[in-house]
């Protein structure tokens, strides 16, 4: 009888099931008959969370979101989205936004007028640059930013102020994988495209917890392995994540002991003749860096550097068993392979080195420049390829490919912009971890913090946190534009609202080289302002302050359009050409991927290759010498992508017997980042109200920990408070802990390492030494 | 240091939040020592006795003069509710909103409790049939949202849509028979978890 009745039940509760799936995807169309009525109209728009650029449908009913769908329509993402875009209504109408412009006055903040908090900051950045010179003053933007933002703020800093401290948090999450792209490819960005995934029958993804962090990439992946028999995955991951429920092959190395696997797969794949000479030939060069300086060693010098690689060494290197690096050797090889990989590479010390040799095994290969056959970088955030990578706004960057040592790169710039001739500094500015160490010594007196929480997400945290926020004399001028508050807010001496994702417009610029609008659709709460007015509105004041030429900003740009029409411009003929990527075609187009040199073009898919990539057809790298589907690496040294002979270098932390663990940190997939926007959806925080640490049973019987007991993490640097998850994840002796919680006890970072990869500048968030103990 | 005050109903272990609503049984107060968001590692001990008369949002019921929170909501007299003696049966509703359950969470109360009946606080009230349910789409779109999944035995393996679907289209084990009509090929074929969170707020997350 009760049986029945729960049956019963259940049965009418499934109504809403069905109901709540049917409004799914597609069913847009039936959505908006639905709510024709009730006013509603349903636009394109792009999700504003990871790198994957779903394509999403916005309703929306007169200045109100009210249900967010995939766009089935979308050509790489095609109806797809994961939880945190479904719930971005509910994140964009919380109430906990920031709404007026917020001055600090005897430790509390204040509301203040948007004239005052602009005036106030102008003074304050002008009287620095007056008195200590334009090093005093830096800028730290964001991967979320829209790339007219970002591109705004470069331009202002670098060829306005005259100073190249001008960073970002995707120094925290991509630098190592710009490195490595760089000193192989000769360029940033990756050359494959998401298409790949449907071609590909290896995946090798490497520090990737792809199904939480993309999961509508992994879906895709999934799928393909699905419908097809032999579509293979390796995963390279110390900790057994939900990727590795599909894989094929689990290398599970200590953490930070990975390089030597990679070496060892290359070696088995020359060993057993499965390296394709003929690529290798024609577009690949072998070098290594001796005395600082790299050196060629041909093919023959790789192979003889390989030789102490072999998997049995890798083996003893890294715990991983010889057959397990033979097996995925050889599932490499198969291909076509599509190698993804994101923090477990990036964040490292060695970060460029792994970037390296993974690109060292789809160059010998020939696995690459071919559908299916790519290395590709996988972005964190919406915007840290087109916003920040592609605009250069990072201490050591200009727009498109150029960089600030290159006095005709500099020139270049200084022209376009109509900046005084010498304006921008030959010398790099300070990388975000020595920027924030600048800030405590009081070395830079004013910063501008866009769209980003570092008082949450620096590693090492206490020192950023202090550099920030703690009471002294002379205490640098902090500014922060949010659309929420964070912990970085709590820290600000002046708090600007910024407009939110669908209450400003933009181009987002996602891992596939596709540029993206997103539209304005809703208007901000309060007074909040979209980033590039209040960037305006600072630009013309330091103009009247005298700390920027008159006229600089203002006298040329006056809006997004301006912008966009000026960065269109600054990328002709460079390797990033998307002169053809008019606002008004992304309007109406599910983006554009660059290069895309003229309006005509339907931009690239795959970079390098003869017949997709237009660069080869016309303009500066043109090569009508070489056929369809052959690759040119137009923008490497001699057009050759390089091999590098790397050490198999360990992490900045190894574990000793006084912090014996290796702590670990990640992502979860209903949370994105320091969770300011998604704690916001009371269905997202239901999925992890708090933080945990993933500990393996072994381990855990060892601490004589169970699941909720509390465990203290203690590094060197700091330590956190966090519930035990007992699970068979972690690899034996690591620990993990995602890092999206903000409160006290749980915050991760004051225990993390702010150790740094010496090319890429990014810290090694993935690896430090600790010891716990059951609190 | 910590930014948000948060409203958090704390008595005898007892106390029930909903998502959005309040359920008429409840009541919010308001901490003294305000708790960031997502800090349930604050010792109960310490959360107690900042429930007290006189805040914002009284914790105390003028007409009865106990704490609103004082007792555990009752049950309706509705016949699934008989299966009140498994956390599981109550939390599949009542976490995830299935039939318009108010969406329940306990705050400070021991882990053990959480996996103990519901019955041993929660009293079934003979002839009480007026459910409350929550319509808590609020100004959002009906069925906006992709309903959650609940947290049991049931759902420990949410990757594969295979493994969901086989319960959800074949009615098995009670499950809600679902029709993704008119979506995406590519949606039909993805991790239902993609789109469908998973509550893990009704005990201490590590554990499930």
């Amino acid at each position: 009888m009760m049986e029945t009745a729960r049956r019963e039940f259940l049965k009418q509760s499934a109504m809403v099931s069905v109901a709540g799936a049917v409004a799914g995807g597609a069913a847009t169309k039936a959505l908006a008959q639905l709510d024709q009525q009730e006013g509603v109209t349903w636009t394109k728009s792009v999700c504003r969370f990871c790198g994957t650029g779903c394509g999403v449908m916005l309703a929306h009913q007169g200045d109100r979101l009210v249900a967010l769908r995939g766009d089935p329509e979308h050509p790489t993402t095609k109806g797809l989205v994961c939880a945190k875009s479904l719930f971005l209504p509910k994140i964009v109408h919380s109430d906990d936004r920031l709404k007026n412009p917020q001055v600090r006055r005897n430790g509390e903040l204040v509301d203040i007028s948007w004239d005052e908090a602009l005036d106030l900051m102008a003074d304050k950045f002008a009287d620095a640059i007056k008195k200590h010179g334009s090093n005093s003053v830096a800028y730290y933007g964001s991967g979320q930013a829209i790339s007219e933002e970002s591109y705004l703020a470069n331009r202002l800093f670098k060829g306005g102020i005259g100073t190249n401290n001008v960073e970002g948090n995707p120094r925290l999450c991509m630098a190592s994988a710009v490195g490595g792209y760089v000193s192989t490819f000769g360029k940033d960005e990756p050359m494959g495209c998401y298409e790949d995934i449907w071609h590909a029958k290896t995946f090798f993804l490497v520090g990737s917890n792809t199904a939480e962090c993309h999961p509508v990439l992994f879906n895709q992946i999934l799928i393909n392995k699905q419908r097809k028999r032999d579509v293979n995955i390796i995963v390279l991951d110390p900790r057994t994540n939900p990727v590795c429920a599909s894989a094929n092959v689990h290398l599970n190395p200590i953490p930070g002991y990975d390089l030597a696997i990679m070496h060892a797969m290359a070696h088995c794949i020359i060993r057993d003749g499965k390296h394709d000479t003929s690529f290798i030939d024609t577009n690949v060069q072998f070098k290594i860096v001796e005395d600082g300086k790299p050196v060629d060693v041909g093919f023959d010098g790789y192979v003889k550097f390989l030789e102490q690689f072999t998997p049995e060494e890798a083996e003893k290197v890294s715990g991983v068993p010889a057959e397990r690096i033979e097996e995925a050797a050889a599932l490499f090889a198969r291909g076509p392979t599509m190698s993804l990989w994101t923090m477990g590479l990036n964040q490292r010390v060695a970060g460029v080195w792994a970037n390296n040799l993974m690109h060292n095994l789809h160059l010998i290969t020939g696995n690459i420049g071919k559908p299916g056959a790519t290395p590709f970088s996988l972005t964190g955030q919406p915007n840290a390829c087109g916003g920040v990578r592609d605009t250069g706004t990072l201490c050591h960057i200009l727009p498109y490919g150029r960089v600030v040592k290159k006095a005709e790169h500099r020139e270049y710039m200084e022209k376009l912009w109509g900046s005084k001739p010498g304006t921008i500094q030959p010398k790099p500015g300070l990388h975000s971890v020595e920027m924030f160490n600048a800030l405590g010594r009081d070395e830079i007196k004013a910063m501008l913090i866009l769209c980003t929480n570092p008082g949450q997400s620096m590693p090492n945290l206490h020192a950023s946190r202090d550099a920030l926020g703690k009471d002294r004399p002379n205490k640098p001028f902090i500014v922060v534009l949010d659309a929420y508050p964070t912990r970085t807010t709590e820290l600000a001496d002046l708090v600007l609202p910024a407009a939110m994702w669908s209450e400003k417009s933009g181009v987002f610029g996602m891992s596939e080289r596709r540029y993206q609008y997103h539209p304005k659709i809703k208007s901000a709460p309060g007074q909040a302002k979209p980033d590039l007015d209040i960037l305006f509105a600072f630009a013309a004041r330091l103009e009247d302050r005298g700390a920027v030429p008159k006229g600089y900003i203002t006298d040329k740009l006056q809006n997004a359009d301006d912008v966009w029409d000026e960065m269109r411009e600054a990328s002709r003929d460079t390797a990033y050409d998307f002169v053809g990527i008019t606002r008004e075609r992304m309007k109406v187009e599910r983006g554009i991927r660059w290069p895309c040199p003229d309006e005509a073009s339907p931009g690239t898919a795959r970079r390098f290759v003869k017949g997709e990539d237009p660069l080869l057809d016309a303009g500066p790298y043109a090569d009508n010498n070489i056929l369809p589907g052959e690759t040119k690496f137009y923008a490497a040294p001699d057009n050759r992508a390089i091999v590098w002979c790397r050490p198999a270098k360990g992490p900045a932390e190894p574990v000793d017997a006084e912090y014996p663990w290796v702590l670990s940190t990640g992502r979860v997939l209903e949370h994105w980042h320091s969770g300011t926007m998604t704690m916001k959806a009371p269905e997202l925080k239901r999925a992890y109200p708090y933080c945990f640490m993933e500990i393996n049973p072994r381990d855990a019987q060892k601490l004589g920990v169970r699941s909720g007991d509390k465990v203290r993490i203690t590094s060197r640097r700091g330590e956190a408070v966090i519930r035990a998850r007992v699970v068979d994840m972690p690899r034996d002796g690591m620990v993990f802990v995602p890092w999206h919680w903000e409160d006290e006890p749980s915050l991760i970072n004051f225990v993390t390492i702010d150790a740094y990869d010496p090319g890429s500048k990014q810290p090694e968030f993935k690896i430090c030494a600790v010891k716990l103990a059951k609190a | 240091m910590i930014r948000n005050t948060k409203l958090i109903n704390i008595l005898a272990g007892t106390a029930v939040l909903t998502g959005s609503v309040v359920i008429a049984m409840t009541s919010f107060s308001r901490l003294t020592q305000p708790v960031a968001m997502g800090d349930h590692t604050q010792p109960v001990a310490t959360e107690r006795p900042t429930v007290a008369v006189g805040e914002e949002g009284a914790a105390i019921d003028p007409l009865t003069g106990f704490a609103f929170a004082a007792f555990p909501p009752t049950i309706t007299d509705k016949e699934w509710h008989e299966e009140a003696w498994t956390a599981g049966n109550c939390l599949d509703c009542h976490e995830t909103g299935v039939g318009k359950a108010p969406e329940i969470r306990h705050y400070g109360i021991p882990a053990l409790a959480m996996e103990s009946n519901c019955r041993t606080c929660h009293v079934i009230e003979p002839g009480k049939l007026e459910a409350v349910t929550v319509e808590d789409h609020g100004a959002f779109l009906l069925n906006a949202f992709p309903p959650m999944m609940p947290n049991n035995d049931n759902h420990v393996d949410v990757w594969n849509p295979k493994d969901c679907l086989m319960c959800h289209t074949r009615d098995i084990d009670d499950a809600p028979q679902v029709k993704h009509l008119d979506m995406p090929e590519l949606l039909l074929e993805s991790s239902c978890r993609t789109c469908h969170v998973q509550v893990r707020a009704h005990q201490s997350i590590p554990g499930r």
